[in-house]
């Protein structure tokens, strides 16, 4: 006990990521104190009704889709992907944080991810069933939409295997079912605290089926955190595989703009990327309703928003390298691709790209603004604001003009286009805020692996 | 099937109607009312035929009629012709179901006549084509004649004989008409329409035998009746001229669009193309100047197109009789200089340079003074005409029209027999034909829709399609061909022959009797008339010309004289000129889904009709695409929207006629524009001193491609406006691969010179290039492999293939609002580019549908294998199998994909499912479609090859595009056949693929555009922007 007066690194970071005199108890209790209150704040009812309503439009705009077709939306030749895929791609995107923060900043050690793994996974779920919404409704004969599985039928009839959506389907299902398996893992030992907090026969009979028989053991602990790698192990690669396949939906195409070989680092870093923005915006709301300043700290928001910035300056070359090697290349199909999407007439839509992804995030190299959580709240909305116009950039713009003048048109989203879009929040939202209720934002277990308490030879450590 | 017909009949009878509504009626054959359509015109329709459902009808009442008489409605359609002898073109075998049968017949068009065969399915007609053993057809047919099958199922048409709003038996008229004998005729009138009808001629004479003191009137809003006075003044004799362009080598138009909607077009574009038919570059080609004041499909072929208002033509023809008379020619003139002396003086030159082989060709607008003139120059040049007699046609006397508008209108007339036409709609302003028609005591009107002339009579017969009635017609060039009915008229129809026996033999016959006792009277006129009468039909035409040209004689001297008035216009106005609609020509098309939605050559609207405004009148006057402007002649003013055009002359608006049909169905109602009222007899080709106004409304114009560089792209960022403009302009010359016949001479290979970006490494051929398929899979040169040639120099692009496509492939008619959100289904598309001069372009069409590569990038992306080869080198669709990702679309690079956004076809009235073809599925919505190579008539041939014991030779299949094009520009057949049309097209040094350097290897490729410009105009007048 030579240094107890000596601060340790441990205790220091402890300080900085769990302010405050916080410990297993406290922690425990904050957490789970708000699955667990008796009375459901009124913010809460106010954002679930939001979210219900959003869910109701969206069921509604969906209904009304398988109804009529395809037609109600905006699409039309040559723009034969619009919102729908732009939107599937978005969603994606989005879902790419919850494994990154989840799985390799754990295999980094980034204790710092402790706080915020949870919501990013829970978030990343709910991201990818929006997604996979898409490719399931956006198809022109949604009741035949299974013919994407290969299901051995009477028909002999197989799935074209060089086709990319195949791949993409493969691959967004494969995201979703990892990402489950490892939400779920991380959940067990919380849900077996919750179990032993409940104050209800019914919530612990319920908890206590999910808990799996949790004890807490040391070698429960043991096989727990080698399987938790395990599958970190797993899904490590699956963040660089899945956004590099959605992108060869494009880039294995024939037309200037989709075709090329910067799609998948560059899709792979632009998803990242706007994982953490909605990460940003969700985390900033969480700590606010449920006053969780201390638990998800500036030092969270800060490492965040410096991986923003790696990442916006990532999408930012590429959307520059894009551009060069157009140039480079000679091609003038493909030179106007890109010219066109600067200048042609939907030249907003990739100045706004332009200015969230690549603009915005500038302001991170300041400590003020890494820190600055109105700022860092409205960039975080910004970005995914940019990064749902680069997928309009990278569907809509380039589609609407490609080889042949003669099939040149413009493309106009209808109100189903909006509707169904804004109806996806409905379905994440509802989705997240039933989360928020029943179950622990924060992974109670982790977050307590911060505490110097649970570093058995801290002051020993390097 | 007695009581079933019954059954129909009380149906129908049921329905009756009040006399000043619109046929309320006519949803008999549809399957609900709902689903019709949810557009407005529908809308309107239902809420007018609700009112009308009172006489004992509610609605559900009509409703359950509705259903019981669907199946009626087809039954009924399914019955052969009474009349038995109908022999069949191919042996005369057993009606075997499945396998259509084909008939010839005639497709009567004004005054002249457009041999068919027509394809039957089970006794359905369904798909005309062009007659090979027809002289104005070749095999040939134009878009007209393709969209007709959709007329005749048009369930819009009017049904039987209706007396002031009732329904009345077809005897009632029988007697009316017996009860025209009480006087001699003199209060008696026919109006009728053109016609070459050998029969109608003849009941002309029996009529006049009947009625002395009768009128009989002829009358078409758009007629020849000026070429016709010019010939007279020149040659003392009105007489038919018959341009024979394939002994043409000079060819100037003055204002005639002859390869678009003039008359006779399929034969002036067969003939016209078969001199541009370049085997390589030592053939040689016709020239075509073309002096016009709007861009025609004839001014887009043009070699050089000079861009001069209507009005003074005179002046340009008087320059150009000067010169001639400087040249040789026995000519009298004064020799001129105007600005545009070196085009008139170069064109002169050439003309005397091919004298023998040079023509002119006059549009039939022009004034009588004018086509005198030209009939003069071209008597010196021995222009390749030949003259007909006109005696036996009916043709349009606005003389006589306007003397019985007079008479008309001071109460004089108690009959009129109006015999098809619509002249309350499209009769010149100054006529007041309806006005007239409403001192008429009693009226009748024989026409196929309940129009505007339908409500002004008191008498509505429903006229017969020609599918349905015995008729004849005859060319101008006086070869006769019998019009067959293929079905049993569908609505209780009669034609004009019926309608006119009454009236004359006071009694009714049918029209078989007559046509045939006319045949066997004073036509055929042989022995043995029977076999022969078989063989007319089998053949479809007589193989005899009932006339024969005349010699003709210059009256007076030629002289460009005539042409002493000059007209100019006032400052600031405007020369309005009124020009036939390449979709609904008159307004008798207007209820034609097919026709109103095909892009129009040139400005690629579809829907409605505008008012052509060259770039510079746009700019100055503010003008947008779709802004609505005010046309005011002589006090009339009409509205209507604004479109760009390239090629329009500044000194003149055109707007085409046949638009804003009060009463023309569902369909053609309320669609477009009426231009008509600014239109006076005093000159219908155009009207002097318009003044427009911009308006500040806009109108939604549906067009299906964006001209860019035409106005100003409102939506590009400030100052980079021309960004689109240039980069079309630098796609045309890799696009639509073209050079003019001097520069081909010097570079043959010319094809072949590629941007230097798209070269590809000459180490390695593309297919090493390629990411898709890098081992084909499929040897091609195994077998029948399909491919197809589309020659671009001699493509006219007037819409021809595009409907027979759409006639042969069930190609679903999708409305305006789908057509403004880039959702027309036609397989083909013509794109259209413009460049150089605005004033006055060179346009470069191209004809585009699916290439079917070799390496197809849909295939590829298809998730579910909807999209496959054949082992014939087909790019297949298999719908069953398509779920609707339109990832093959987006990967299209040609986008030729087609995507059935909703579902178009389900609510196909039952009368117009049977237009469609049996051989071809109907689509469903979400799923995609493609130009298939018309595989179901590879499949027959090949069956009845296989039958036969025999390979598949060239010529066994001809797809609908191919066997349509009036200019033979489409080749198609198997690419491993060295002597098949289409390889033999391939291996000319024209060929290029379109966009090749992708490495798909397209199975259609295009023969480059060759102009043959005149080199002393080449640098002048007609600067391309890219040679």
């Amino acid at each position: 006990m030579m240094n107890n007066k000596i601060k340790s690194k441990a205790e220091i970071r402890a300080e900085k990521l769990l302010p405050g005199n916080q410990d297993f108890t406290t922690l425990t209790d904050d957490i789970a104190g708000v699955p667990e209150q008796k009375k459901t704040p009124i913010q809460w009812w106010l954002l679930f009704g939001l979210a219900l309503s959003l869910l109701a439009i969206f069921a509604g705009s969906v209904g009304f889709l398988i109804w009529e077709g395809t037609g109600i939306w905006g699409i039309n030749n040559p723009v034969f992907w619009g919102w729908a895929i732009i939107n599937f791609v978005w969603w994606v995107g989005i879902g790419h944080a919850g494994t990154l923060i989840s799985a390799i900043l754990h295999l980094f050690r980034q204790n710092w991810r402790n706080a915020i793994n949870r919501f990013a996974e829970t978030m990343t779920l709910f991201a990818v069933i929006c997604a996979l919404v898409f490719p399931g409704i956006h198809v022109g004969r949604i009741w035949v939409a299974y013919w994407f599985l290969p299901i051995p039928n009477q028909m002999g009839m197989w799935p074209n295997m060089r086709s990319p959506l195949i791949w993409d389907f493969f691959a967004v299902f494969t995201y979703f079912t990892v990402s489950l398996l490892f939400w779920y893992t991380g959940l067990i030992p919380d849900l077996a605290t919750l179990r032993d907090r409940a104050k209800t026969n019914l919530k612990r009979k319920i908890y206590g089926f999910f808990a799996l028989g949790w004890r807490g053991g040391n070698r429960q602990w043991q096989h727990y955190e080698l399987a938790y790698l395990v599958l970190a192990g797993i899904s490590t690669p699956l963040v660089l595989s899945v956004h590099s396949v959605v992108s060869s939906d494009f880039a294995t195409s024939v037309i200037p703009g989709w075709h090329t070989t910067i799609f998948p680092p560059y899709f792979v870093a632009g998803a990242i990327y706007s994982g953490f923005g909605m990460v940003m915006t969700l985390s900033i709301i969480a700590r606010k309703v449920y006053n969780l300043g201390h638990i998800i700290t500036l030092e969270h928001l800060d490492k965040m928003a410096q991986i923003m910035l790696l990442t916006g300056c990532m999408v930012g070359y590429a959307y520059s390298m894009e551009f060069f090697v157009a140039w480079y290349s000679g091609n003038a199909y493909e030179s106007f691709a890109f010219v066109n999407r600067a200048l042609g007439p939907y030249w907003w839509g990739y100045w706004a790209m332009i200015f969230c992804n690549v603009v915005v995030p500038q302001f991170f190299w300041f400590e003020r603004y890494r820190r600055h959580i109105p700022f860092l709240f409205i960039t975080s909305i910004l970005v995914n604001i940019g990064m749902w116009f680069e997928r309009f950039v990278i569907v809509v713009i380039t589609l609407h003009r490609d080889f042949m003048p003669g099939a040149w048109a413009m493309y106009n989203p209808t109100i189903f286009d909006v509707s169904i879009y804004i109806g996806t929040f409905g379905l994440f939202f509802t989705g997240f805020l039933l989360f928020l209720r029943f179950l622990p934002m924060v992974s109670i277990a982790e977050a307590k692996l911060v505490l110097p308490e649970s570093n058995p030879h801290h002051g020993h450590e390097e | 099937m007695s009581q079933i017909k019954n059954k129909s009949k009380e149906f129908v009878d049921t329905n009756q109607i009040d006399h000043n509504t619109v046929q309320s009626n006519e949803f008999g054959y549809w399957k609900s009312l709902k689903d019709i359509s949810s557009s407005d015109d529908y809308d309107n329709y239902l809420k007018q035929s609700e009112h009308h459902e009172d006489n004992g009808l509610s609605r559900r009442n009509f409703l359950s009629l509705v259903a019981a008489s669907v199946a009626l409605a087809g039954l009924e359609g399914c019955k052969k012709p009474v009349q038995k002898i109908i022999p069949y073109v191919e042996a005369e075998i057993a009606t075997i179901p499945g396998i259509p049968k084909h008939y010839a017949s005639t497709m009567p068009f004004k005054n002249n006549a457009l041999g068919i065969i027509i394809e039957n399915h089970d006794e359905r007609p369904v798909k005309v084509e062009g007659n090979e053993k027809h002289p104005a057809s070749m095999g040939k047919s134009n878009s007209f004649s393709q969209a007709t099958t959709l007329d005749m199922y048009d369930p819009d048409r009017s049904r039987g004989v209706r007396f002031n709003g009732k329904k009345v038996d077809w005897s009632e008229y029988i007697k009316y008409a017996q009860s025209l004998n009480s006087s001699d005729g003199k209060n008696l009138a026919i109006l009728s329409q053109e016609s070459s009808s050998p029969t109608m001629q003849y009941m002309h004479s029996e009529f006049k035998k009947a009625y002395p003191k009768a009128d009989w009137v002829t009358y078409e809003p758009i007629n020849n009746e000026n070429l016709y006075k010019g010939i007279e003044q020149a040659f003392g004799k009105k007489l038919q001229p018959f341009n024979r362009l394939e002994n043409a080598q000079t060819i100037l138009s003055v204002g005639s669009d002859f390869l678009g909607v003039e008359d006779n077009c399929v034969y002036h574009t067969r003939k016209f193309a078969q001199n541009r038919n370049l085997e390589d570059e030592t053939s040689t080609m016709n020239r075509l100047y073309v002096v016009e004041s709007f861009m025609t499909p004839t001014g887009s072929s043009a070699d050089h197109r000079l861009n001069v208002p209507n009005h003074e033509f005179s002046t340009v023809l008087k320059e150009l009789a000067g010169e001639l008379k400087k040249l040789g020619l026995e000519i009298d003139a004064t020799p001129m200089k105007t600005p545009n002396h070196l085009w008139i003086k170069t064109v002169a030159e050439d003309l005397m340079k091919n004298k023998g082989e040079s023509i002119i060709i006059g549009g039939s607008d022009l004034s009588p003074d004018i086509h005198c003139l030209i009939t003069g120059i071209n008597n010196q040049l021995k222009a390749p005409i030949d003259y007909y007699p006109l005696s036996k046609a009916h043709i349009t006397s606005m003389t006589d029209f306007k003397a019985l508008c007079k008479k008309m209108a001071k109460g004089s007339v108690d009959n009129l027999i109006i015999l098809g036409g619509n002249p309350v709609y499209d009769a010149p302003a100054d006529c007041n034909f309806k006005a007239s028609l409403k001192k008429v005591k009693a009226s009748v009107h024989l026409s196929n829709i309940y129009d505007e002339t339908s409500k002004h009579c008191q008498w509505n017969i429903a006229q017969a399609h020609f599918f349905e009635t015995w008729g004849d017609a005859m060319t101008y060039d006086g070869y006769a061909s019998i019009i067959q009915p293929q079905i049993r008229p569908l609505f209780d129809s009669k034609s004009a022959i019926q309608v006119l026996t009454p009236v004359v033999f006071k009694e009714d016959r049918s029209s078989y009797d007559t046509v045939k006792n006319v045949w066997k009277s004073s036509i055929v006129k042989e022995a043995n008339f029977e076999r022969k009468w078989e063989k007319i039909l089998h053949e479809g035409i007589y193989s005899k010309p009932l006339l024969s040209s005349k010699k003709v004689r210059i009256k007076n001297k030629v002289t460009s004289a005539v042409l002493s008035k000059v007209q100019t216009l006032e400052s600031n106005k405007f020369e309005v000129i009124f020009a036939p609609s390449s979709s609904v020509y008159d307004g008798r098309y207007a209820n034609n889904g097919w026709l109103q939605e095909i892009p129009k050559p040139i400005t690629s609207l579809t829907w409605d009709n505008a008012a052509f405004v060259s770039m510079k009148v746009a700019k100055k006057l503010n003008i947008k695409n779709g802004q609505m402007i005010e046309i005011s002649v002589a006090g009339v003013s009409i509205k209507v929207p604004a479109w760009i055009v390239p090629g329009q002359n500044q000194k003149t608006i055109t707007l085409e006629l046949g638009y804003g049909r009060e009463f023309s169905g569902r369909i053609g109602s309320g669609v477009g524009f009426n231009v008509y009222p600014l239109r006076t007899s005093l000159n219908m080709g155009y009207a002097m001193n318009a003044e427009i106004k911009t308006l500040k409304e806009t109108y939604p114009l549906a067009s299906t491609q964006e001209h860019y560089g035409l106005e100003e792209d409102k939506l590009a960022a400030p100052g980079f406006s021309d960004l689109s403009t240039n980069e079309v302009q630098s796609r045309i010359p890799d696009l639509v691969k073209q050079s003019t016949l001097e520069e081909y001479k010097k570079n043959p290979e010319f094809v072949q010179d590629i941007v230097e970006s798209h070269k590809p490494d000459k180490k390695r051929s593309w297919a090493d290039h390629s990411m898709y398929n890098p081992e084909p899979e499929y040897d091609y040169s195994k077998g029948n492999q399909w491919g197809m040639s589309i020659d671009l120099t001699s493509c006219t692009s007037c819409n021809a293939c595009s409907i027979a496509c759409q006639s042969e492939n069930n190609i679903p008619v999708v409305g305006k609002q789908q057509v403004m959100n880039g959702r027309e289904m036609h397989w083909i598309r013509i794109d259209n580019y413009f460049s150089g001069d605005p004033d006055n372009p060179e346009v470069s069409t191209q004809s585009v549908a699916c290439v079917h590569c070799e390496l197809a990038p849909c295939e590829q992306v298809c998730p579910v294998g909807a999209t496959t080869h054949s082992t014939d080198g087909v790019n297949q669709m298999t719908y069953n199998r398509c779920l609707g990702t339109r990832y093959c679309a987006n990967n299209c690079p040609y986008k030729v994909r087609k995507f059935n956004f909703y579902n178009y076809t389900r609510d196909l009235p039952e009368v117009v499912q049977m237009a469609m073809n049996p051989d071809v599925s109907m689509r469903f919505r979400g799923v995609m479609e493609k130009c298939t190579y018309c595989y179901q008539r590879v499949s027959e041939a090949r069956i009845k090859a296989e039958n036969e014991n025999r390979d598949l030779v060239d010529g066994d299949i001809k797809v609908a595009c191919a066997q349509s094009c009036p200019a033979d520009a489409i080749k198609f057949g198997d690419i491993n056949d060295p002597n098949s049309e289409v390889s033999k097209a391939k291996r000319r040094n024209r060929d290029y693929a379109l966009l090749g350097q992708l490495g798909t290897s397209p199975r259609t490729t295009y023969l480059a555009k060759i102009r043959n410009q005149n080199p002393k105009l080449s640098s002048g007048s007609h600067q391309g922007a890219h040679h």
